[in-house]
């Protein structure tokens, strides 16, 4: 442990017995290092004393918080009695996520090449009209096991990730039955989007 | 926290009786915890909003269901956190398809109450600093350092080791603390 990992746990108060000892003897023979720990413990408590607030005073923020609280209240009050499942948002997922792979994957299977503009041609004229199909073959017809779709949305996201990369899933996004890759994301419920972000993942 | 957590026990307790009130006053001791945590963590009023008003839903519709296996308020920062966490990745994924904004959160110094720090401008540094945190390292920093929870509490609330969390503290602490400078 260096020695300034060594003071952050001192202020931390999280070292042992024997390595706040050794901190402490420190402290006790060598004026720069007191010098550095000062400094670090001035940065310390201040930070200790960041604390965000809604508004500029303290009757404006009793105001902020019994709003929210309304707020609250407004959003229970309109729920239904029995809570209902997502399940169309993510069902909508599933299907578009399906048909990508299934037409777009014999197309595109080099997984960090950007997709070229024949194959934005293919996916057009053969995936997006046939992804429309298929979607309403899944929300009309009982045929399809929906439940099962939905169940195995990691893996097609996993697959996705694996074989399409991140370039593709955007430009089928964006070439699919929605006008753009933000209609779909509208679609997906929190989960799906915590999700398909992990999978592809995004980078911070 | 024993003292809150017996308070707690009694709330909830209470709303699981179908004491409507309990919630609120359950939401009022809370409140200000809650949006704190995700304002810390999401760099934007508005953003802290959402997330805190989305956690207090949350907490309403699954709150029969507690089975006091967690204290409450371990309980509450944990989705708290969570929904945070989902926000961020949210935001990532509006910004990778290239519709989101592209800059990190509006930082709304105006609205903040400052008086703690030396001036507003070390307030928005520090504001920005936070948004720098990798964002495990940020929910570690935030609990640690501004919540004041033990290692062990944030295990729990974070299912990561302590020996793991504590390296996380470190790191954000040297990166803010350099940031600062």
């Amino acid at each position: 442990m260096d020695r300034k990992t060594l003071f952050i746990g001192y202020l931390d108060n999280s070292l042992t017995p024997a390595q706040s000892r050794e901190v402490e003897q420190l402290l006790t023979t060598d004026g720069n290092a007191r010098s550095e720990m000062d400094a670090l413990r001035a940065r310390f408590n201040a930070i200790k004393k960041y604390s965000p607030e809604p508004a500029n005073n303290s009757s404006e923020v009793n105001d902020f918080y019994v709003s929210q609280l309304m707020e609250v209240r407004k959003k229970i009050e309109k729920q239904p009695a029995t809570l209902q499942i997502p399940f169309r948002a993510g069902l909508t997922f599933a299907a578009t996520l399906i048909a990508v792979l299934f037409f777009t994957l014999p197309q595109m299977n080099t997984s960090e090449t950007p997709i070229t503009v024949s194959e934005v041609r293919v996916f057009e004229e053969v995936a997006a009209p046939s992804m429309l199909t298929f979607e309403n073959e899944v929300s009309y017809s009982s045929t399809v096991d929906a439940v099962a779709l939905q169940e195995s949305l990691p893996e097609i996201n996993n697959l996705i990730a694996e074989h399409l990369g991140a370039d593709a899933v955007k430009e089928a996004a964006y070439h699919s039955e929605y006008s753009s890759a933000q209609d779909l994301l509208a679609e997906l419920s929190d989960e799906e989007i915590v999700l398909l972000a992990d999978n592809l993942e995004i980078q911070q | 926290m024993k003292e809150s957590t017996e308070e707690d026990k009694i709330l909830v307790q209470e709303f699981i009786d179908g004491k409507e009130e309990a919630f609120n006053r359950l939401m009022i001791k809370y409140q200000r915890k809650v949006y704190s945590i995700a304002r810390k963590m999401l760099g934007d009023h508005d953003e802290a909003n959402d997330v805190s008003q989305e956690v207090f839903l949350v907490v309403y519709n699954k709150l029969k269901g507690f089975r006091f296996e967690s204290s409450f308020y371990t309980w509450i920062y944990r989705i708290t956190v969570t929904r945070s966490l989902n926000a961020i990745k949210k935001n990532k994924l509006r910004r990778f398809f290239g519709f989101g904004n592209d800059n990190q959160p509006e930082i709304r110094t105006e609205e903040g109450v400052t008086g703690a720090m030396e001036s507003k401008e070390e307030f928005a540094k520090l504001e920005k600093s936070l948004q720098k945190l990798p964002a495990k390292q940020r929910e570690v920093f935030i609990l640690r350092h501004f919540e004041e929870l033990s290692y062990e509490e944030i295990s729990q609330i974070t299912q990561t080791s302590v020996g793991a969390l504590k390296a996380n503290y470190f790191h954000a602490f040297n990166k803010i603390e350099q940031l600062m400078r």
